[in-house]
């Protein structure tokens, strides 16, 4: 699904020349539970943005299903992005003004689907995630585990290809972090493939395979 | 030292929006003093007459017209008048300014001048330079001037005693006045006495008539019995004079309706279209517009500063931990806020005295711009300026202030509901006032189009006029020349322009059946057809005709008795003719019923009606600029100074609708400075609003959203406020539109679609504006928004 040849990235500034990543080659199969590990500065975020189509790599192929997308620009990185690969932020990003039922709704409403379907698709997937009772809230009056379930929910409802998690427990609690990773153990086994960046040797655990980075390079495939 | 501090951080954080609401508040300020000044001016008005308080203009209604007051007297009333016992003085003048020829050392100047009463300018004018100002009973020559005549004449103001070279002899200057500020009734012209002209007439109408009472008299009380009590003064003049004028209204016990205006409120009156040149409405909509500017500015301000205070939350709590007091933070917010008020007061002036350099916005304002003439103003406008800084920190003040100082707020009230509540409400009475002042200059701008553009009755875009008053006795030399000219059809001769003023010669006529009053103007029997004014009975003039009539259509149906060919009342003038109704006036007259007669005098009395205005038709589609220069050429051949002015009416209307091409000019500049300060606003709130919404915008593109669809979720957000505040404001401006085109009587329709451009124009404007600052913001890669979280 995923394959990434001598990947570069750096970042420039007037006075500094960062290398991110540095000649950095992987692949990653359909349905596969991919964890990304590193020190901090390492590139990881840096790797799951381009992944994700969030940013360009400064060098480098980067094939998608086969096709090059490297160096797409930012309206056809969007198009591509749209319903393909759903996204989890350690910090949920969920958006304030909008409430649960809203927030999992948005990545529908850009794909231009009916609103009957849109809230049909919502209401299912906040029932799988057990948050169907806090639809109408909003963000700001859910505890962490529940504002990423909802995160989750919002990057699963348009049923991704690919689901890219930064940190998804960094924020949580150890009882909220499992489930969220039972969670996404779960979309898994449904067939989703999953790319994770975390720090936490458990939550590594779960994935097939580990990826190490360090200083922005590919620490050899750690088979699990 | 902290206020600054803080001030210059967030001046740097928020570069642009510092920059903007600075120019916002200054512009507001400068519009501001720009436009108090003229409504300083119009309340100002004849207030450099000496002893205003006591002097009022004396105006009569029922003479023209049933129902319409006039401005002019008779003589023979003035002077009865004038021997009433609350009466302290009388000043007569005339209606009408001459232009006169005066020689200096062999160059010709012409100076306006004006015939007055003996005790008139003594009576009005505040300081007297050099000899008297007043003539007596016996000695009526000799010429009162302003000290800006003498200057210009003499070169010196003590002239009292020197002649002026005048057309036939030299006549002596008698005494010098102080100049009388513009806005005053009392003309900075040569002053002539009248001497007898018109004393016993009572049907001559051509003077002005003020009137100064005795200090202590009750001047309401006065007004009340001045009908009844100047009327029986004139049935017994009348008797003593032999004259049966009045007869009639006398046996019928009528009474002269007459009332007494005060004469700082003459400009507001409309009754005489040379001098009374203001216009309530006109007068009210600036006081409004001057309050408004103002409320805008501040509304700025105010989000401007609403939208900075979530960033300064954490700090200010942070403060409050540390010890400091509530008040002395609210004090800090507030004194900051006064601060950048007050600068952008100081810019203000600096603006104004650029401003005042340039002819351009002297052209635009009447009254005096000066800093150093308007004092008292620029002390209103420093106050103003610091109530705007203390109304605009005051609330960010008391919200930052207001919370748990442990509690450091976690979202940001810039999107709060209550926060954005608040500031849509504000951002929606700046686009209502906006609205307002787009659709106003709307209707005001389709009147000026049907002042140019709508049926005059005459072909006015076809005639060149010129006053060649010095050369009347080369009227026919003129008529000969001209017609040899390649593009001349017509010539003739009239005593006024017509259609440039509302005030013509008016005579009031009556015998034992019938009493008229009619506007009769003076012409020679070329001027129908050089006008092309069609004639719709009878017949027009012919070269043998000598005291003849055409009456207009309005004339024509108020005198159902009038037949052709025979006199309009009994030894009176004969009609020969009904022409239409021409716009012989502004469009601020009925021109459409108001009896109105072509007079043509026969050669004998062609003198005696000065009849000084040229008027040459030329073919259509000629070279008319080209045309002029010939006819100008043809007028200095024979005789004409070489400056002599020859204009279409176009030109010409441009001059009689001053007041109200300013007026428009004025609406259409403050409404433009609204609409600037108005984007500026949203130009702010939109930055704010995207910073805020970085983070929001950055995940909505992640799930997907394109860049254009961020556009236009920002759109909507000014969308729906703009629309809204668009409904309420259109039945506001149709109002206040449909108010000042009562001021004319020959008006415009207010057209449906203005309403819809104006909507579409103000939300381009709007929408292009947030587009433009949120491009770059709704363009960023999403990960740059997400990474700042």
């Amino acid at each position: 699904m995923i394959k990434l040849e001598n990947i570069q990235k750096v970042f420039r500034t007037e006075e500094v020349e960062t290398v991110a990543l540095n000649n950095i080659s992987l692949e990653v199969n359909d349905g596969e539970f991919v964890a990304i590990m590193g020190p901090s500065g390492c590139g990881k975020s840096t790797l799951l943005n381009i992944l994700g189509l969030l940013d360009n790599p400064t060098d480098g192929i980067y094939r998608l299903d086969g096709k090059e997308v490297g160096k797409l620009k930012e309206s056809q990185r969007t198009k591509v992005r749209k319903g393909q690969i759903g996204f989890i932020f350690q910090s949920f990003n969920l958006i304030d003004e909008l409430n649960v039922e809203e927030n999992v709704e948005l990545p529908l409403t850009y794909l231009g689907i009916p609103k009957q379907e849109r809230r049909q698709r919502v209401e299912e997937v906040l029932r799988r995630m057990s948050i169907s009772h806090r639809a109408h809230h909003f963000p700001q009056q859910l505890s962490g585990g529940q504002q990423q379930r909802v995160a989750i929910a919002r990057a699963v409802v348009m049923n991704p290809k690919l689901i890219l998690a930064d940190e998804p427990t960094g924020n949580l609690d150890s009882k909220n972090g499992l489930e969220v990773m039972q969670l996404l153990t779960e979309l898994n086994q449904e067939g989703t493939t999953i790319v994770m960046v975390t720090h936490s040797e458990r939550d590594a655990s779960h994935a097939q395979r580990i990826i190490k980075l360090f200083d922005g390079q590919v620490v050899p495939d750690v088979l699990l | 030292m902290n206020i600054l501090r803080n001030m210059i951080y967030m001046a740097r954080r928020f570069k642009t929006a510092t920059v903007l609401n600075l120019v916002g508040l200054t512009v507001a300020f400068a519009t501001f003093y720009l436009l108090m000044t003229q409504v300083v001016y119009n309340h100002s008005y004849n207030k450099g007459v000496k002893d205003y308080e006591r002097v009022y203009r004396v105006e009569f209604r029922d003479i023209m017209e049933e129902g319409r007051w006039i401005a002019q007297s008779s003589r023979l009333i003035a002077e009865e008048l004038a021997t009433l016992p609350q009466v302290e003085g009388m000043a007569l003048l005339q209606c009408w300014l001459g232009n006169e020829r005066f020689s200096s050392n062999g160059t010709d100047i012409y100076f306006p001048t004006c015939g007055v009463s003996n005790d008139a300018i003594s009576l009005l004018a505040t300081r007297l330079i050099d000899g008297r100002l007043n003539w007596t009973e016996g000695d009526t020559k000799g010429l009162v001037i302003p000290a800006s005549i003498a200057m210009n004449y003499f070169g010196s103001t003590q002239v009292a005693g020197r002649c002026m070279r005048g057309v036939n002899d030299s006549i002596p200057v008698i005494g010098v006045f102080t100049d009388m500020p513009a806005n005053c009734s009392m003309r900075n012209c040569i002053y002539k006495n009248f001497g007898d002209e018109n004393k016993d007439n009572l049907n001559n109408w051509n003077y002005t008539c003020y009137l100064k009472l005795r200090e202590n008299v009750d001047a309401d009380e006065f007004g009340e019995n001045l009908g009844k009590t100047i009327t029986l003064k004139i049935y017994e003049k009348l008797r003593s004079l032999g004259k049966r004028d009045w007869e009639d209204a006398e046996k019928k016990g009528e009474e002269l309706p007459v009332r007494l205006t005060p004469i700082t409120e003459t400009w507001f009156s409309g009754l005489d279209s040379n001098l009374d040149k203001g216009n309530r409405n006109v007068d009210w909509i600036l006081q409004l517009a001057c309050l408004l500017v103002i409320i805008i500015a501040t509304i700025n301000f105010l989000n401007f500063t609403l939208a900075e205070s979530p960033m300064r939350i954490k700090s200010v709590n942070t403060r409050m931990v540390l010890g400091c007091s509530t008040s002395a933070l609210r004090m800090g917010f507030v004194g900051e806020a006064v601060v950048t008020s007050i600068s952008a007061f100081v810019l203000a002036v600096a603006a104004v005295y650029l401003l005042s350099q340039s002819p351009l916005v002297h052209g635009l304002l009447s009254g005096d711009i000066s800093l150093g003439g308007n004092l008292l103003l620029l002390l209103a406008l420093a106050t103003v300026s610091v109530i705007v800084g203390i109304v605009a920190g005051m609330y960010p003040a008391y919200y930052v202030t207001s919370f748990q100082p442990a509690l450091v707020l976690k979202g940001s009230f810039g999107l709060t509901p209550k926060g954005r509540k608040l500031r849509t409400a504000l951002l929606c009475l700046q686009f209502i006032i906006t609205s307002i002042m787009m659709v106003y200059v709307g209707i005001l701008q389709q009147q000026v189009h049907y002042i140019f553009h709508s049926d005059y009755g005459y072909s006015k875009d076809e005639v060149l006029q010129a006053f060649v008053w010095e050369m009347t006795d080369k009227r026919d030399a003129m008529r000969s020349e001209l017609m040899q000219l390649t593009g001349v059809e017509e010539v003739s001769f009239s005593q006024f322009k017509i259609g440039t003023n509302d005030s013509y010669m008016g005579w009031g006529r009556g015998d034992s059946d019938h009493h008229i009053n009619f506007t009769c103007i003076p012409v020679d029997w070329h001027y129908l057809r050089t006008m092309g004014i069609e004639v719709i009975e009878g017949r027009d003039f012919n070269e043998h005709d000598e005291g003849v009539l055409i009456i207009n259509e309005a004339a024509r149906k108020q005198w159902d008795w009038v037949e052709m060919d025979k006199p309009l009342l009994k030894d009176f003038l004969p009609v020969i003719g009904v022409c239409k109704n021409v716009r012989y006036k502004s469009t601020r007259a009925d021109n459409n019923n108001a009896p109105m007669a072509f007079f043509i005098t026969g050669d004998k009395d062609k003198d005696f009606y000065g009849l000084g205005t040229l008027n040459v038709r030329v073919a259509a589609g000629i070279d008319k600029i080209e045309m002029r220069q010939k006819i100008r050429n043809v007028l200095v051949g024979l005789g004409a100074q070489s400056g002599i002015e020859v204009k279409f009416l176009d030109q010409e209307l441009e001059n009689t609708y001053q007041g109200e091409f300013r007026f428009t000019m004025q609406v259409l500049v403050f409404s433009v400075i609204c609409m600037i300060i108005t984007l500026i606003g949203v130009f702010c709130m939109t930055m704010f609003e995207t910073e805020y919404r970085r983070k929001e915008i950055g995940i909505r593109k992640v799930m997907g959203s394109s860049t254009a669809e961020i556009l236009t979720m920002l759109c909507r957000r000014y969308l729906w406020p703009l629309s809204v505040s668009f409904v309420i404001a259109a039945p506001l401006a149709w109002y206040i539109g449909h108010e000042w085109l009562q001021s004319f009587a020959e008006r415009t329709p207010i057209h449906w679609w203005l309403f819809p451009m104006t909507l579409l124009v103000v939300a381009a404007v709007t929408l292009t504006t947030v587009v433009l600052q949120s491009w770059h913001v709704a363009d960023e890669n999403p990960v740059n928004s997400i990474k700042n979280e």
